[in-house]
């Protein structure tokens, strides 16, 4: 690629935009991941929300388990509120236990409850407590397994990253834009003598603003795939760390692959944004240069 | 903006410059040229030469007067037309102004590239001719590296570049040897035949002597006259 007419790589206040823009970059799509995984945590707990289990501690080892089941069953499947019941089966049930109790031994029989997951209908306010008494007309110890309590605070906290995530991650972004400009505008200043030049040889406006653009957007370029590598990188750690952290109640946090398309557009979204910029602002200078 | 390259290239009418609130450097100036003219400027230093070449070269404006170029009056020129005057001249500054972080390829390259030609027609163009100047081995090299007379040879390179309509050459062969300084001569001569415009200023009397054009001669500002080489008063006597 040939040298740009204007040494912006090589003047002090120019040369280090690449690795600037790779810290802010860097911040960014920190932030932003944040924000995308609270999301992804949100949806769950939406989805979560919409799931109950209801537990029927005796049926496991009670003669009429197998019956208690299918009246619970019948109760729910006749409830408004409720889109799906699933009995959880055997061997599903073996390793929800297994992290406290270990592998099953062979021979050992140990009584479980019997656990029925129930999906409830998005769009309604199901009166959970009305529907745990109409299951205990039918089996009088069935439960229904609610977490809201826990489930509240987590929202509160998921619902607060991404807030903070987006805010910081667009205030970041707005940081670089800022500093694309005060940059252009000291490089303008500090290389009058050739724009002048270049000026005098018939170059216009359009011309030099192009020596800026082409600077930013190698400059965005380069900044923003070395600050993208290292957030993934960051944020790959962190949630590898989270998830030794996990227990089986616990979301399971992560991006999704919308997520990952998400950012990988930031940092070719951020270097064209900072060329229109270096664009502007090198012609508005220019245009008040005599 | 239409430009007119035939007949009056350009047009001086009592032009007068000064310096911010100084006194006048340039009084009661008259010059016109046709296109393809090719003329000397000679004069004692400090005479006004390099400001009446910045002023053709629509570098400085004058303080007074009237300044027409290419058929129009530069009074009315807005700045695009001001730009696209500009790219019909090369100029070639006292100085020389070379770009140090660029290659003397990429010097002299620059008026094409402000013209938007393309690179593979800038590539044969530009190797063309520092080959013909001799510089083929230099290309590559950044000014700072280049000797006086090599930076001399690029400014001239640039400034013929791209076949300009008007040639303004402050001191070209100042520091540059005979030969090379007869191949510049040549290259301008050649430009002047095929119409552009080329003006000298000089105090090298050899170069007056050897080539037969008219000589006009600047004293504390003014155009005291015009004369013809030694050579010509001689074949007409």
């Amino acid at each position: 690629m040939r040298s740009l007419d204007l040494p912006l790589d090589q003047t002090a206040v120019s040369r280090f935009l690449p690795w600037i823009m790779a810290g802010l970059l860097y911040l960014a799509v920190v932030a932003l991941a944040a924000a995308a995984i609270a999301d992804g945590a949100l949806q769950l707990f939406d989805e979560r929300d919409k799931m109950v289990t209801v537990s029927l501690p005796t049926a496991g080892i009670s003669e009429g388990g197998d019956r208690d089941v299918a009246n619970i069953l019948e109760v729910l499947n006749e409830s408004n509120d409720v889109v799906s019941a699933r009995v959880v089966d055997d061997d599903e049930l073996q390793d929800l236990i297994e992290p406290w109790l270990g592998e099953r031994r062979e021979g050992e029989d140990l009584p479980l409850p019997r656990l029925i997951d129930v999906t409830l209908d998005p769009l309604g306010r199901p009166d959970l407590g009305a529907l745990e008494r109409r299951l205990r007309d039918v089996v009088p110890d069935a439960t229904i397994g609610i977490q809201e309590v826990s489930g509240g605070r987590a929202e509160r906290q998921a619902n607060f990253f991404r807030a903070v995530g987006v805010t910081l991650g667009i205030v970041l972004l707005l940081c670089t834009l800022a500093i694309v400009t005060i940059i252009t505008s000291l490089s303008l200043a500090m290389h009058d003598d050739t724009v002048t030049l270049l000026r005098y040889m018939g170059a216009q406006d359009g011309y030099l603003a192009r020596q800026f653009e082409r600077y930013a957007l190698q400059s965005g370029l380069r900044g923003g795939l070395i600050g993208f590598f290292a957030a993934m990188l960051t944020v790959l750690a962190v949630l590898y760390s989270i998830q030794n952290l996990e227990m089986t109640n616990s979301i399971r946090l992560g991006l999704r692959p919308v997520d990952w398309v998400f950012l990988a557009c930031v940092p070719v979204v951020a270097a064209l944004l900072c060329t229109l910029t270096a664009r502007i602002t090198a012609l508005w200078s220019l245009g008040r240069m005599a | 903006m239409t430009v007119s390259i035939v007949g009056v290239m350009l047009q001086l009418e009592q032009i007068a410059m000064r310096y911010a609130q100084g006194p006048e450097v340039l009084h009661d100036i008259n010059l016109t040229l046709d296109r393809g003219d090719f003329i000397f400027l000679v004069g004692p230093s400090g005479a006004g030469k390099t400001s009446l070449m910045h002023i053709m070269g629509l570098i400085h404006t004058p303080s007074r007067g009237s300044f027409r170029i290419f058929g129009r009056d530069v009074v009315t020129f807005n700045r695009d037309d001001l730009s696209e005057s500009r790219r019909r001249i090369g100029m070639m500054f006292q100085d020389f102004r070379l770009i140090n972080h660029l290659t003397a390829f990429d010097n002299v390259a620059l008026p094409l590239r402000i013209g938007g030609a393309r690179e593979r027609e800038i590539k044969e163009l530009v190797y063309e001719m520092l080959e013909w100047l001799g510089l083929s081995d230099v290309m590559d090299a950044k000014p700072p590296s280049l000797s006086t007379g090599q930076r001399q040879i690029v400014a001239a390179a640039r400034a013929a570049i791209s076949r300009p309509n008007l040639l303004l050459g402050d001191e070209p062969t100042s520091n540059i040897d005979t030969q090379r300084a007869r191949r510049l001569m040549r290259l301008f001569t050649e430009l002047s035949k095929e119409g552009t415009t080329v003006v000298l200023s000089t105090h090298n009397d050899e170069l007056i002597d050897r080539y037969p054009h008219p000589v006009y001669h600047l004293e504390k500002g003014r155009l005291t006259g015009q004369t013809r080489t030694p050579t010509q008063l001689a074949a007409a006597d």
